[in-house]
Parts: structure tokens; sequence; C-alpha cells
């Protein structure tokens, strides 16, 4: 094909292209489910779910291949190996003893750490190309140490602080509703005004989870979430990822909690040394299918 | 080499009494040369400085601009009307200001090829009251703290999903704003548990405090102490007159 040529071809299918777009759109327009199978990630751009394949299977929302982190300055390895899948729509939880690298997984898995070798996938693209807000706006992280996550004046603003700043920002209305939604159902309504730093560990945890969940995440990493919360609060944290899990919404849980874990997790990942020493599939865990 | 850590302050001490003598940014380039082969003789990584250097870039490039603006004398090479801008003269002692914070920073990372134990240590052994020693460490220990403080709250505020680099400039301001109360408070909160914790570990419990281990000059000490404090002294002199 001469250059003439090949630059003719690519405009009638950059049209090709743009007619066949505009004619989807419409098509959606009319409120019918379209189905499209692409392989230009440019023509699906505008798709509201998209599902990628490799191989002939769905790609996992979150996977981790021979994935390896190092310390600077540390001769040890502090993972090895590591090679996760983890769905949309799944429970999954990491236990494991101190010290095994639990959270310096899940540190990876937001973009806080970046692997020293190996590939990190979210939603099928690797993980360097998003940007740490982007990430954020996907996954949403609460760190072992709440207190890493708390940098507002009051309650209120911390809890609102993503919804009020994020993009073009939530309608003021919508903000005010969801803060007094997650101050009541985490008990943080007298709290409304208070400085975060100055609340109880418990305190402090619920906020963190609250000041996360606001935002409505697709997925979910908590580390060690039931630190500090007596009983009855692990229940209704309990219950409200329940209710989350339900609307489809996947998480990790780090945690050395046994009976939560069992409560919630479909599948139970343990971890010593740096790398992975099983996979238990819990399938059927009728604790939030009820 | 190994070297007592009294020996590495009294060379942290000359060279940055020589950063702050010299005003030319060709001596300052010199002297930075110096610590850096220093640093390099004392295994630390002179790329790493860069790391500790990003945090007051800002800083040194508005004091960069202040001095070009405001240092009179020289060629003037940019004019807005009759006002002379940027002058010669400006631009050699907005070099020499930037140079001299780099020069301070890079011979302070010679206090980091030492424990803080042996920082304590090598200042009570000169007879610095262990409180005013210890009080010292706790500065210099609280300034990575503080960095790392702001650095924590920056990752936070992006893992919400905030993209602070595609904020427009007057929320962004208005972010930082919101944010430096409780970064502050939250530091001076870590400040006071940590005299509490101090104070509960028997800090000053009881007048005389005793130590395992002692700090020990050799010959090569007495050296190097002598040729830095004579060379900085004469270098003193030679610039004043």
């Amino acid at each position: 094909m001469s250059a003439v040529n090949a630059g003719k071809f690519i405009e009638e299918m950059t049209q090709a292209k743009g007619e066949w777009q505009s004619f989807l759109e419409k098509l959606r327009d009319t409120g019918k489910t379209i189905i499209a199978v692409e392989h230009d990630l440019e023509a699906v751009a505008f798709s509201d779910r998209l599902m990628v394949l490799e191989g002939g299977k769905p790609v996992a929302y979150l996977e981790l291949r021979q994935v390896a982190f190092s310390y600077p300055r540390k001769m040890k390895p502090a993972l090895t190996g590591i090679n996760l899948n983890f769905e949309k729509e799944e429970i999954t939880a990491i236990t494991g003893p101190n010290g095994c690298g639990k959270t310096t997984l899940t540190k990876l898995m937001i973009g806080v750490l970046q692997a020293t070798e190996g590939e990190i996938y979210l939603a099928g693209c690797p993980l360097t190309d998003y940007s740490l807000a982007e990430i954020g706006s996907k996954i949403g992280y609460v760190f072992q140490k709440p207190d890493l996550l708390l940098f507002c004046s009051t309650v209120a603003e911390e809890i609102g602080f993503g919804l009020t700043n994020r993009g073009r920002g939530c309608n003021p209305e919508t903000v005010q509703k969801r803060i007094k939604f997650y101050l009541d159902y985490f008990e943080l309504t007298g709290y409304r005004n208070d400085f975060p730093l100055h609340l109880s560990q418990g305190e402090k945890e619920r906020l963190a989870i609250a000041a996360v969940l606001a935002n409505e995440p697709e997925f979910l990493i908590l580390d060690e979430p039931t630190i500090g919360l007596d009983a009855y609060r692990k229940k209704l944290l309990e219950n409200y990822l329940k209710k989350i899990a339900r609307l489809g919404r996947g998480m990790i849980l780090v945690s050395h909690d046994a009976p939560f874990v069992n409560r919630l997790a479909e599948r139970v990942v343990t971890m010593a040394d740096g790398r992975i020493q099983g996979c238990n599939e819990r399938k059927g865990n009728d604790g939030y299918e009820a | 080499m190994k070297l007592d850590p009294r020996t590495k302050m009294v060379m942290v001490i000359c060279l940055s009494c020589l950063a702050l003598i010299y005003n030319t940014p060709g001596r300052l380039l010199l002297v930075l040369a110096i610590t850096l082969v220093l640093l390099l003789i004392f295994r630390f990584d002179p790329s790493a400085v860069w790391g500790y250097l990003k945090p007051f870039l800002s800083l040194m490039l508005i004091l960069f601009v202040i001095q070009c603006i405001f240092s009179p004398g020289g060629n003037v090479l940019l004019a807005v009307g009759p006002v002379p801008l940027v002058t010669d003269n400006g631009l050699l002692i907005g070099g020499s200001v930037v140079l001299r914070i780099i020069v301070v920073i890079a011979a302070a990372m010679l206090l980091t090829t030492f424990s803080s134990r042996d920082f304590i240590l090598g200042l009570v052994q000169w007879k610095v009251p262990y409180e005013v020693a210890f009080m010292v460490f706790i500065a210099l220990r609280f300034l990575p703290i503080f960095r790392e403080e702001a650095i924590n709250v920056i990752t936070a505020i992006q893992l919400r999903g905030i993209e602070l680099k595609k904020v427009p400039w007057g929320q962004k301001i208005a972010i930082y704003r919101q944010l430096f109360f409780p970064l502050i408070y939250g530091m001076m909160q870590k400040a006071q548990q940590l005299a509490v914790s101090m104070e509960a570990r028997g800090f000053r419990a009881y007048p005389r405090r005793t130590y395992i281990r002692r700090l020990n000059f050799n010959l090569a000490d007495y050296v190097v102490m002598l040729f830095f404090s004579a060379a900085t002294l004469i270098f003193i002199f030679l610039q004043i007159t």
C-alpha cells in the first residue's frame, strides 16, 4: 500500500469508527443494553461496564503476577513470587503472622509502594498507568493506623472531604445527607465537630472506615479493621460490609480476627514469610448470603 | 573510614561555616564538591541528597527570585521600563543563596552516618547537659517525621480520589490551608505523647546518668578535626580580610 493510500485508508477507518460509535450511543439512548466485543479501548471508552478477556477468561479486577518487593537497604525481600487474583464481587481475607508482608502487599495494590518485580493489574490495566487518585477513586483503602487517614479539622469534614473535593464535587445536599448517614451508622454523631485525632482508637477506626466508605469505592481494602472495636461495633461493621458486598462491591480484609474473617470471607489467603502459603476457598458462606 | 561522631560534627560545623561565609557560586560549588566527596567516603549515597532537597525546592526558587530582583548593582539583563528586574549580580547572589542551602543540607547528611545514640553520647562527653543533647536530637528527629507526616496526608488525600495536580489553584490553596492546622496540631500531639512516654520511662528521674559505652578519639580523629578547624579558620580569615 502506498503512503497516499495508507493515509486515505486510516482516514476512512477513523470516519467509520466515529459513525459506529455515534450509532452505539444513539442505540444506548433508547435504553437498550449493548454487549460489544471490541479490542479497541478507545471505541469502548463510553461503555458503562468493561469486561476484559484474556485467553478466553475474564481478567480479574485486581491481579498480581509474580510480584516481589524489597524495602530499601534490607537484604531479605518482604514479598516474593506473589500470584493472586481478586474478583470485584468477592470478599477475600489475607491472614498470617505479624511481619509476614500482609500490609506491604496491600500497599502495593494501591500504588503506595511499587513492586520491585512482577506486575499488578487493576481492571485489566497495569497499576502503574493509574495515578494514586485514580486508584483511590476505585479502591477505598483503610490503613492499619487510622491516624494516617485523618487530616481534617472535624469528624464531619473528614467524612465529607472526598465528596466535596473530588472532581466537580457532589452537590452540598448529597454531601450533608451522606455525612449524616455515616455519622449515624458508625455512631459518631456526638463527635461531629470534634478534632479527629482527639478520638479514642476505636472511634478513629470507625471514622477512618466511614470516611473511606462515604466515597463509595468499587472495591475496598481494609487493613485490620476490627482493631480497637468492641463486639457491638464489630458487628455493626460486619453488617455494613455484608450489605455492600451484596451490592457487588468486593473487598480484601487483612485481619487477625479469625471469627470476623470466618463470618465474612469467601476466600482466605494465608501468608507466611513474604509468600502465599495457602488459599482456602469458602464459597457458599451463608454468612452474608442470607 | 571510621571516625568518632564528634569529629563528624566538627566537619559539619566547618562546612556550614564556610557555606555561610562564602558568597560566590564558584567557592560554594567547591565546598559542595568537598561535602559530596565526604559523603561518599562515609558511604552515604550522594544522590540521596536530592531526596532531602526536594521539599526545599520551592523555598529555594522563591529565595532565588527574590535575590535576583532585589540585589542591587551589576549589568542589567532584564528591565521593566526604567526599573531593572534582573542583573548579573542578582543572579550570582541568588545562585549563591541556593548553593548555600544545598551545602548546609548535604553537610547535615554527615550526621546521619552515625546512630542517634552516638550523637547524644558525643554531645554529653563534650559536657553538654543531657537534657539539652536529647532536646537537640529530638528536634533533628522531628524534621523527617514532619516531612513524613506531610507526605502521609498528601497520600491520604489522593487515596480519597482527589487528583491534586488537576485541582484548580484556588481550591488547592483552600485544601492546603484547611490541612495546615491539623498537621501542626498532630505534630504537637506526637511531641506531647513523646514527652509523656519519656517521663513514664524515668527520663531525668535520677540526677546522674551513666553509660555503658564511651566514645574515644583516635589519632585520625585528632588529625581530621585539627585540619578542618584550622582550614576553616584560615579560609574565614582570608575571606574577611
